[in-house]
């Protein structure tokens, strides 16, 4: 028998408690919160109130020359609205951030490095991971971003069979927004493979060393 | 669908997937209910998706992988009974029992690949989305713990054939 039909038959054999069903069932069912008929009103007031007075304060503190956290939809036309992708290239995370093709200017890109699974096993119950920074960016007037990856310094509990490094980007987009993915650098020599990521966040893509995938978004 | 309706429907579904991730019956009853509890509150927005269970679901897998939470000390797969009871030849036994310790000896993000695929049948396009990773990554996790599976059976063959 092959592994995968081990595998299949392994799975396919896994049956839930129907105890524990039940329990769950009834102790989220019986928790739900009585919902006033007047808290919905109460809270889409507050929310239009905060909307408005966060719209006057900004008009009322804004600089006279604001740059704008998304450039229009001038494509190619307008200096500062063609997006800028920098080539990959080892050692580095580079990219772009956009909203339906155009640059967003501001955004932060964060890569961090997750513990590799030996220290995730000895870690205690409720203790906080640690993650190791590889280091963060800030887009450019063309949504660009680089991030250096000093592979020599990352310290060995963050490699995952001495090659690889899990990694966890992530998105913080200044208008609110963000997201998260998930991906392994691979490390040859010393060296980064070189990473090139391109997340649309009107689209809700991300697009890593070409390959597109639907991006989540909180 | 109300919420009410969406829990008796798919909680046996969700706590499966949750055994499947964990190999652990009392994590996964714990971090089911305590996504149910957080879909509560956001049901009204959840609802409205193309795919509210799809949703949940990466909910359910998001909550197992959060390493920062109090599973990170759970040992998975320790439990050999997380399946049904049945009359068993001691090798059946012996090969489930190996079968379980090579699954607890791969990253949770392998063991979550392998469960999504074997266990809840989908694609690695589908197992992406519920990472929150590309293809490429899903194809690479699924390469490695299959290989390490393999070779892990290598080697206990190679094990019984010397005792033999």
């Amino acid at each position: 028998m092959t592994v995968e039909e081990e595998l299949e038959q392994f799975y396919g054999e896994l049956r839930p408690d129907p105890d524990a069903e039940r329990r769950i069932i009834a102790a989220v069912t019986s928790s739900r919160p009585a919902v006033s008929w007047w808290r919905p009103v109460l809270v889409a007031g507050l929310s239009a109130a905060a909307i408005a007075v966060t719209a006057v304060l900004i008009a009322v503190l804004r600089p006279h020359s604001p740059a704008p956290s998304v450039v229009p939809a001038t494509h190619g036309s307008v200096a500062g609205a063609v997006v800028g992708i920098p080539p990959a290239r080892a050692n580095t995370v580079v990219g772009a951030v956009t909203n339906d093709g155009r640059p967003v200017v501001g955004a932060r890109v964060y890569v961090q490095a997750w513990p590799n699974s030996e220290t995730e096993d000895k870690a205690k119950t409720g203790q906080t991971m640690k993650l190791f920074s590889v280091g963060y960016a800030t887009t450019d007037g063309d949504g660009s971003f680089t991030i250096p990856v000093h592979a020599r310094a990352i310290p060995p509990r963050f490699l995952e069979g001495a090659d690889t490094l899990n990694v966890e980007i992530d998105l913080v987009l200044t208008a609110g927004g963000q997201a998260m993915w998930n991906t392994p650098i691979e490390l040859r020599d010393g060296q980064s493979q070189a990473m090139q990521i391109v997340f649309d966040v009107g689209r809700k893509t991300i697009t890593v060393n070409g390959e597109r995938s639907a991006l989540p978004m909180g | 669908m109300t919420f009410e309706e969406y829990v008796h429907r798919r909680t046996g579904a969700l706590l499966g997937l949750a055994v499947a991730v964990s190999g652990d019956r009392h994590v996964a009853e714990d971090v089911v209910q305590d996504v149910l509890i957080k879909v509560q509150t956001r049901w009204a927005s959840i609802e409205r998706l193309d795919d509210p269970h799809a949703y949940v679901r990466r909910m359910v897998v998001n909550e197992h992988l959060s390493w920062r939470r109090k599973w990170s000390r759970v040992v998975p797969f320790a439990e050999v009974a997380l399946f049904d009871d049945r009359p068993d030849d001691a090798s059946r036994h012996a090969d489930r029992a190996a079968l379980i310790q090579a699954l607890g000896s791969l990253t949770r993000r392998q063991r979550t690949v392998l469960a999504l695929r074997f266990y809840e049948g989908l694609n690695d396009r589908e197992i992406a989305a519920v990472l929150g990773c590309g293809e490429g990554s899903v194809r690479t996790h699924a390469s490695r713990a299959l290989a390490a599976l393999r070779a892990q059976g290598d080697q206990l063959l190679t094990m019984r054939e010397a005792t033999s």
